[in-house]
């Protein structure tokens, strides 16, 4: 495919620079009809690829070039607008308001949590893009420098520089192009608030990530059972335990028992514990992941015979959520 | 600097509007800064080690009001009564909230 047949050029990114998604594509060469950047804080890049899935299925454009971008010094790394937070700005103090109140609900465990970290490193360690591909154990996590009680350094992601990039085409021109297309069959997004002053009074689960499943599962037909491989937004290993749950893969409340079995091959990339976060280009890698899994691309850590899965992509507590579910038929 | 823990309330139909704004989401209209009592719920609390020793914070509900505080106390409790007794706004401009158990 020539660069002349793109249509769209969708940047995600958290940065500030000016008239980007324009210079990005008139440095690869590419005139589009249209060129636009979109920041939505950690679930950028799934609202960008929202934003192509529009532009092709309203029929203004045939093919979307995503490109998500971030440097590690990102202003996306904090939400300074929301004073809610007071002195505690940080994500990983509404991440540990979740992990204390699943802890004290649902006797989820440290141990359980560190298991959804040594999972992610593990796959991480077979995906030569990952930035953390040592593996660790459930001990080394446990043994990591305390941040809070009860998250340790390796249950936290890092802020990382990374880009990412996916190619969306009509139905027509990736029938004519792509010989074992990837279709998006579902897409579900919430936003409930940008203050997590609204999360706070409900930290049982995320409200948007179960609204936007439901929508996603409904669109594309499909219920928590034919999911067969996910990535989940695990920017804390206890987010990944509550996904499991949002996403009806357990009952709520059995998330930790969850990752004890491993039913679905869930953040087979390595996840953001294993990747890094690349705030606006993570949700594009999520989705490139899932792709190369049901293209059977995936190399060393291809899950055999998956033809459907799922991504969870969150944003500022969960005040956003989108959940993609892409197939092979 | 040190802060009066005020919130906007509506004009017109009195809502509370949280976070602050000078316009009421639900009706448009202008808000005026009133007092709120300080006296709230701790509705979840834990322990961060960042800033190199223990410091307990949590989410205290005043009135409906939702925020992120420090707390201290030596009884500190899911559900317990805790008292705003210090805010303002620091020198990064970050607002801070501080609570203590009691009343
Ligand atoms: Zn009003």
């Amino acid at each position: 495919m020539s660069p002349t047949e793109i249509d769209a050029v969708i940047f995600s990114s958290c940065s500030s620079d000016q008239y980007s998604a324009s210079i990005i594509a008139e440095m690869l060469g590419i005139k589009p009809k249209i060129a636009q950047r979109i920041d939505n804080l950690c679930n950028s890049g799934t609202t960008a690829v929202i934003s192509g899935y529009g532009l092709i299925a309203s029929g203004l454009c045939k093919s979307a070039l995503i490109v998500g971008a971030e440097s590690r010094n990102s202003p996306g790394r904090t939400l300074g607008w929301d004073v809610t937070r007071g002195s505690f700005a940080l994500p990983i103090y509404w991440a540990t308001m979740y992990a204390r109140n699943h802890m004290r609900t649902y006797g989820t465990t440290e141990e359980q949590m560190a298991m959804v970290a040594v999972k992610n490193r593990k796959n991480a360690s077979k995906n030569p893009n990952a930035l953390y591909r040592k593996r660790i154990t459930v001990d080394e996590v446990m043994a990591s420098k305390r941040i809070t009680y009860p998250l340790k350094l390796l249950d936290c992601s890092s802020l990382c520089t990374g880009a990412s990039a996916i190619l969306l085409l009509s139905e027509v021109m990736s029938s004519r192009r792509v010989e074992n297309p990837v279709y998006v069959t579902g897409i579900g997004a919430q936003t409930n608030s940008a203050s997590l002053s609204k999360v706070m009074s409900d930290m049982n689960g995320t409200g948007t990530a179960k609204i936007a499943a439901k929508d996603a599962y409904d669109m594309a037909k499909k219920t928590p059972k034919d999911i067969d491989v996910a990535e989940l937004h695990d920017a804390f290993s206890i987010m990944e335990i509550m996904a499991y749950e949002d996403l009806g893969f357990v009952d709520r409340g059995m998330g930790g028992r969850f990752v004890e079995k491993g039913m679905v091959a869930t953040n087979t990339r390595g996840g953001i514990l294993g990747c890094g976060h690349p705030l606006g280009a993570t949700g594009i890698s999520q989705v490139a992941e899932i792709t190369a899994q049901l293209s059977g691309d995936a190399g060393r850590r291809q899950v055999k015979g998956c033809k459907t899965g799922l991504v969870h992509n969150l944003s500022a507590g969960g005040t956003s959520a989108t959940i993609i579910i892409l197939g092979v038929d | 600097m040190k802060g009066d823990f005020r919130v906007p309330f509506c004009r017109t139909c009195r809502d509370r509007v949280w976070p602050p704004f000078e316009r009421c989401p639900t009706c448009l209209s202008k808000t005026i800064f009133k007092r709120i009592s300080r006296m709230g719920i701790l509705l979840e609390f834990s322990t961060s080690f960042i800033s190199g020793h223990a410091q307990d914070f949590g989410i205290v509900d005043l009135e409906g009001v939702h925020l992120l505080g420090s707390v201290q106390g030596n009884n500190i409790f899911l559900g317990c009564t805790v008292v705003m007794y210090d805010c303002g706004v620091d020198e990064n401009i970050r607002p801070f909230y501080k609570f203590r158990t009691g009343t």
